[in-house]
């Protein structure tokens, strides 16, 4: 069953296009890594799913069209972005990062804030450890966790991860990609977008990819084919 | 010189620091979250006691127009937002600066039309003596717009740690990029900090007309005196705007025991220019 579509999309930034003719399918239960070069597109790919940039085409999202959606919207319906960065605010404590992440969302949702914090707490216990701490005095796996679990307390169906490898040492991101494992084994969400640019991290969790680059989707395929895939090298390597 | 007179100057510019702050909370909320510079801040205050000027022959006392005058000085400020502010954030700092001065030419203007020029004041008798604490004198008015500025203070502050959109809005200017991400409507947050602005701007119209007299042009001053104190604060910091507004009022007493009145104000503003350069962000204020 596809969880979300997206058909010849495409994306802007003024005047400037950046996505051409975009077209991809994330099935419920399914990990899909985006994996592509520096400046592909695919951070805009993100936003534009979840509506901070300009965007023309069909996204249809468990039936529904959100492409005219603004992202309180479309975080109602299910979708969470877990931003390129972090960005984090880190004035505020690891606490209130995670209340702050829930003042849009509906009544249904905010009834199980509690719930939703015992699980991320049981997820990345480091944050409970740390939740009276300021965000900007976490370490860069740290602030990772919460960044990630500032996007789960809008319980999403679909979690969007951009780059949830940057800046951190090798070990960091092999915990990180351990606890992701068991985010999606636990079910809590039903599907991951995951944008990475280590092929290697994001096939280890993925059971399909999708190649970007320049702004158009240039190969796809399961897993295990794309290691074999010569095209898919080719193009990621920027052998072309 | 003796002794008991710097005490009592002392004293009375902590006071009047707690005047000030009053005076500079909403320019300094308004900064702080929404990245408003407020250039018709002080006319807006100025604004506000007129209106209660204006009240004065319906109540008896003037502390019972508090919440008429409060609501039409909010209206009139969410009103200025949604149809004019409210596309400027968006352009960065130098158009709405600009926008506000043009703003307080108006205010300034439509005022001396119809209230004439003509200095005016809310006149509360009551307060106008001095009380001694031992040998100090203090000025009643000052006390009350003291203890006005403390209460101000707190409620802001739980207002800021204890609620959720307080929460919220101490989040958005570190970074309103994640918040719009998170589905947070950031031109609405900046639309409760306007009405919160200009609820305090009810406030402290009241307190202003009872301290001191006012004209149409007496805004400018307090827009530059607020200035100065959320220099000295910290943009946007509560407890920055409180102390910024004590060292100010201070300053400003101790400048009048040894220099002509002229120059009052002059060596005020050099102190400010020199936290400016010393340390641009301010006592209380976050480092960009």
């Amino acid at each position: 069953m596809t969880l979300l579509l997206v058909e010849k999309l495409n994306a802007f930034y003024g005047d400037l296009q950046v996505l051409y003719n975009i077209s991809m399918e994330i099935d419920n239960r399914e990990v899909v890594a985006l994996v592509g070069p520096n400046g592909a597109g695919k951070t805009t790919l993100c936003c534009s799913i979840i509506g901070t940039v300009k965007r023309r085409g069909r996204i249809v999202f468990e039936n529904t069209p959100i492409d005219h959606m603004t992202p309180d919207e479309v975080i109602r319906r299910g979708i969470a972005l877990v931003p390129e960065g972090r960005r984090l605010f880190g004035n505020l404590t690891v606490l209130e990062n995670l209340e702050v992440a829930t003042y849009t969302l509906p009544k249904e949702v905010k009834k199980k804030i509690n719930d939703t914090l015992d699980f991320v707490f049981t997820l990345f216990p480091r944050l409970k450890e740390r939740k009276n701490q300021l965000a900007k005095t976490l370490s860069g796996g740290e602030g990772q966790m919460l960044a990630i679990a500032r996007a789960l307390m809008a319980r999403p169906k679909l979690l969007l991860l951009d780059e949830p490898s940057l800046g951190l040492a090798p070990k960091v991101v092999q915990q990180l990609y351990d606890a992701l494992r068991e985010l999606f084994n636990s079910t809590f969400v039903k599907s991951i977008l995951l944008v990475e640019q280590y092929v290697n991290y994001a096939l280890s969790l993925a059971h399909k990819a999708y190649l970007l680059v320049d702004g158009q989707i240039k190969a796809s395929c399961k897993v295990d084919e794309c290691l074999k895939s010569e095209n898919f090298k080719k193009l990621y390597l920027g052998l072309t | 010189m003796e002794p008991a007179i710097f005490i009592n100057t002392v004293a009375n510019g902590v006071l009047l620091g707690g005047f000030l702050a009053l005076m500079a909370w909403s320019m300094s909320v308004l900064l702080g979250v929404a990245k408003v510079l407020n250039l018709a801040h002080g006319d807006f205050i100025v604004l506000a006691a007129y209106l209660y000027f204006a009240l004065l022959p319906y109540v008896k006392n003037p502390f019972l127009a508090l919440p008429v005058a409060t609501a039409i000085i909010v209206a009139i400020g969410f009103i200025y937002y949604r149809f004019s502010l409210h596309k400027l954030i968006p352009r960065g700092l130098n158009d709405i600066a600009l926008f506000t001065f043009a703003t307080s030419i108006i205010i300034q203007n439509a005022l001396l039309v119809a209230f004439t020029a003509d200095q005016r004041m809310i006149r509360v008798p009551e307060l106008y003596r001095p009380v001694l604490v031992g040998n100090i004198a203090l000025g009643l008015r000052y006390i009350l717009n003291f203890a006005i500025a403390l209460i101000l203070f707190i409620v802001l502050y739980l207002f800021y740690k204890r609620t959720l959109v307080g929460k919220v809005m101490r989040g958005v200017p570190y970074d309103n990029i994640a918040a719009q991400i998170l589905g947070i409507d950031v031109k609405k947050i900046y639309g409760y900090v306007m009405i919160i602005a200009m609820l305090i701007t009810g406030v402290a119209g009241l307190f202003f007309g009872i301290t001191f007299l006012f004209n149409p042009s007496a805004g400018t001053l307090y827009t530059l005196l607020s200035l100065a104190v959320v220099v000295m604060g910290g943009m946007g910091s509560l407890r920055g705007t409180f102390i910024g507004g004590i060292i100010i009022g201070i300053v400003y007493t101790i400048a009048g025991l040894f220099l002509p009145v002229a120059l009052q104000f002059a060596v005020t503003y050099l102190v400010t220019l020199i936290m400016l350069i010393i340390r641009p962000q301010g006592l209380f204020g976050e480092k960009v």
